[in-house]
């Protein structure tokens, strides 16, 4: 049915293309039974006479050449049109379309704009479909594999504002070894921000972000900045020297790295809005060791029905082999993006118009809004894989979950706005399964975890839905569950248990280990009341208390940072990080310490913690502490950075 | 008209040298096989070593005596080969043979002239034009259901609606 209309709708749309090609097969038909009468009379004129022995040589050959070159040509003509309308811009099966060049970007755009704001009367809704927000709880680390600490064998690797600080691991203790400073920058609006670090035995991995352009400019507006991404790789086994350097164009929007693989996707957006001389300055580009390698417009593939405001590149450098690769979209500056370690994943929305022709042009310009979920296959070299189409209008921030081989997108009607759609699709995208159902409440937040999504309403009298996926043809709600079982934020303290944390009033958070064997039916083990006010900090109520606390289930240690959600309102030196032992899933023994932290406005303002030859080290930009396992309050030795 | 009949062997070889083509309603067996032979059919039965006398007689059996059409023109009267002329067409109420180069004046009536040649390979292509089959050179069909005979002289016959189907029907084997 699906296809009948979608047949249909393209007939209607395209009714000049459609006349012409069944006009041409008109003709091609009538010459082609022409051509076949006349050469099969002449083959029995041709057989007659020689029943009558008249043989002869005939001059028919030209005769038939000339005629087929007749029929040809028009069939090779229709052929080449149909090539050059469809075949050379248009994927119709993946929903893509190869640019040729800058004024084919512009014709995209201007198209779009056109189709978009083509209204003469006023809308009733000035953009027709808003994208839903949900958060997600699942992950807290901003990047796989790439955090602000990182260890080897005999190296801290510390990543602050300031440059990194590496603290060797002696016999029994650490000892600062040295400090790389990141490059002096023109200014300091221009100076690169931090955003990760990783390592292994030989090779240690800096990513940072920087705009240009800030110094004589200050107040340019963000989506004007020229924004690069530095990725420096040091040789650890030869005193840090540089080995290569990597610049990429674009503004960090997600990133991994999986066995020095580093993935990371980055938006460029083109401020039509604002104008500018020409987009060639705003093609993606890689520069490795200084050798410049730029995304030409024929290899940038637009997503149809994208609104056209950005170039997505998805760069893979292979740390340990030096190479780099970047595969560009044109897409929607507004899109969820999934990493994996061999491919990428693109959210978005594709709207489709009515005719722009339609004389009386009073309705809503958009006829409908799908999903648009895209694939990058990422392995020795980044490639585009395919485009499909989903019904339902993007949620904002919902990532790709993976359950086995398929894959689990969330989204919404564009027309009912309690109607959910949990689309199942395999790792191909080419079989799509839709669950949907109807959610009429608030959304806060969707959970994954195994075959299971939890959706938590905003109101907390409304209980917690939890649907089960493991079947992809028949998605049901297996449970509904108290709303206190789910508290606003979680983080995985063991395969068992996760640790969980509500803001109470009054400066108090409440923490929850929660047992999730049976994971339609959870249940809290134990909670514990923590008060900010206590410790001379003040609780931010948007920040998340668990951001950078620490979980050791075999050591059965649980470290909260109080400043990854407070404001000191002391004296900086007071104790700021309390650390519990989980003894019989019991909040026990309370320890309160304190570790060099920076001043609240420096960033990052981070915490880890490692254990290191029965130490445990809270390592934070502002220094190092050390204390006993067993005694966590004898604090052996404090490192602080200069 | 003919049916080649011979082993397998001398058979593509045979139908080469005496330049037949097998026809369905056959009158004549050729073989060099006695046993081969169909009772109810002439059968000429011959050694592969004459086959350049069997060709002559096949000629003969097919081109048979020739016609001899009597015709005008203002040098005088002449007969004429009827295998020589490419077709008869009715010009101002006259039959009028066409040959290669040259036009004869015909005291007959155009079905007179049919019926004299009705054995002759010649075919009624309108109510105007007697054509001789040997002589068109190409068919080519117009949109109309019409075909035009491309003659060998370079003159074009039209095959009229009409005799379409019969003029199909005379080129079948």
């Amino acid at each position: 049915m699906t296809i009948i209309i979608d047949i249909l709708e393209f007939l209607y749309n395209n009714f000049i293309v459609i006349l012409t090609v069944l006009s041409s097969i008109v003709i091609l038909v009538l010459f082609s039974k022409q051509f076949y009468i006349e050469y099969r009379l002449n083959k029995r004129l041709s057989m007659k006479k020689a029943l009558l022995r008249n043989i002869e040589v005939y001059r028919q050959k030209k005769r038939i050449i000339r005629r087929t070159i007749i029929i040809a040509l028009p069939s090779l003509m229709l052929l080449g049109f149909l090539t050059w309308t469809f075949g050379r811009t248009t994927d119709f099966d993946n929903h893509i379309i190869a640019l040729k060049d800058e004024s084919s970007l512009i014709e995209i755009h201007n198209s779009f704009h056109n189709k978009f704001y083509s209204m003469s009367l006023p809308l009733l809704s000035e953009t027709p479909v808003q994208p839903t927000e949900i958060a997600q709880l699942e992950s807290i680390s901003e990047y796989e594999n790439i955090d602000f600490v990182s260890e080897n064998s005999e190296y801290i690797f510390v990543l602050t504002d300031s440059g990194l600080e590496i603290i060797q691991k002696s016999s029994n203790n650490l000892t600062h070894y040295k400090k790389l400073s990141h490059s002096a920058a023109a200014c300091d609006a221009e100076m690169i921000r931090p955003e990760g670090l990783f390592s292994n035995e030989t090779h240690l991995v800096i990513v940072g972000s920087k705009t240009t352009g800030l110094c004589d400019n200050p107040d340019t507006p963000y989506y004007l900045r020229n924004h690069q991404v530095e990725i420096i790789t040091y040789d650890i086994t030869n005193e840090f020297k540089v080995i290569d350097t990597y610049t990429v164009s674009g503004a960090i929007v997600q990133m991994r790295q999986d066995e020095m693989k580093l993935m990371v996707s980055l938006n460029t957006y083109l401020p039509f809005e604002f104008g500018f001389q020409t987009l060639e300055t705003f093609l993606p580009y890689i520069v490795h060791n200084g050798i410049r390698t730029t995304t030409q417009f024929d290899q940038i593939k637009y997503i149809e029905g994208n609104i056209p405001n950005n170039f997505t590149a998805l760069v893979h450098i292979d740390i340990m082999n030096a190479t780099a690769d970047q595969e560009v979209l044109f897409l929607d500056y507004h899109h969820n993006v999934t990493l994996l370690p061999d491919a990428a994943f693109y959210i978005s929305d594709s709207y489709e118009f009515i005719q722009v022709s339609d004389p009386i042009r009073f309705k809503d310009p958009v006829e409908s809004v799908r999903t648009t979920i895209t694939k990058i296959n990422v392995g020795d070299d980044v490639s585009f894989y395919r485009t499909q189409m989903l019904e339902g209008v993007k949620v904002e921030g919902t990532p790709v979950h993976v359950h086995q081989n398929d894959l689990i997108i969330l989204n919404k009607s564009s027309e009912q706005t309690n109607r959910y759609y949990l689309h199942t699709i395999d790792n191909q995208l080419s079989t799509i399964e839709t669950y949907r159902t109807v959610i009429d409440y608030n959304i806060r937040a969707v959970l994954f975890y195994r075959q299971y999504m939890y959706v938590i309403p905003t109101q907390p009298n409304i209980e917690i839905s939890i649907y089960n996926f493991s079947q992809r043809e028949s998605v049901f709600k297996q449970a509904q569950i108290d709303h206190l079982l789910i508290p606003e934020y979680v983080r995985e303290y063991s395969d068992q248990y996760i640790i969980g944390a509500n803001n109470l009033t009054n400066n108090m958070i409440q923490i929850k280990l929660i047992d999730r064997t049976l994971a339609f039916r959870p249940s809290i083990e134990s909670t514990r009341i923590l008060d900010y006010q206590h410790y001379d900090f003040l609780l931010n109520a948007h920040k998340n208390p668990l951001q950078d606390s620490y979980f050791n289930a075999d050591l059965k240690l649980v470290a909260f940072p109080l400043f990854s959600a407070g404001n000191l309102t002391a004296n900086r030196n007071t104790p700021n990080t309390i650390i519990f032992r989980v003894d019989d899933l019991n909040w026990n023994i309370q320890t309160i310490i304190h570790v060099p932290i920076l001043e609240a406005s420096q960033s990052p303002f981070a915490y880890r913690a490692t254990i290191y030859k029965g130490q445990l080290v809270h390592i934070t930009p502002a220094g190092l502490v050390l204390t006993t396992i067993d005694q966590l309050d004898e604090i052996i030795s404090t490192i602080e950075f200069q | 008209m003919f049916k080649l009949k011979a082993p397998k062997h001398q058979r593509a070889r045979l139908r080469e040298k005496l330049k037949i083509v097998d026809s369905a309603n056959y009158e004549y067996v050729l073989t060099t096989d006695k046993s081969l032979v169909e009772d109810d059919k002439i059968n000429i039965v011959f050694d592969e070593s004459e086959t350049a006398k069997i060709v002559r007689l096949l000629d003969a059996i097919v081109k048979g005596e020739d016609v001899y059409i009597t015709a005008y023109n203002p040098q005088g009267q002449k007969h004429i080969e009827s295998r020589r002329i490419h077709y008869f067409i009715i010009e101002s109420d006259e039959v009028v043979a066409v040959l290669n180069q040259a036009k004869f004046d015909v005291k007959m009536k155009l079905y007179e002239v049919e019926e004299l040649l009705q054995d002759k390979h010649y075919i009624r292509v309108s109510k105007y034009a007697l054509v001789n089959i040997n002589k068109i050179d190409y068919i080519k069909p117009a949109l109309n259901s019409k075909l035009l005979l491309l003659m060998k002289n370079g003159d074009e016959v039209e095959v009229n609606r009409r005799y379409y189907k019969a003029f199909k029907k005379t080129l079948r084997i």
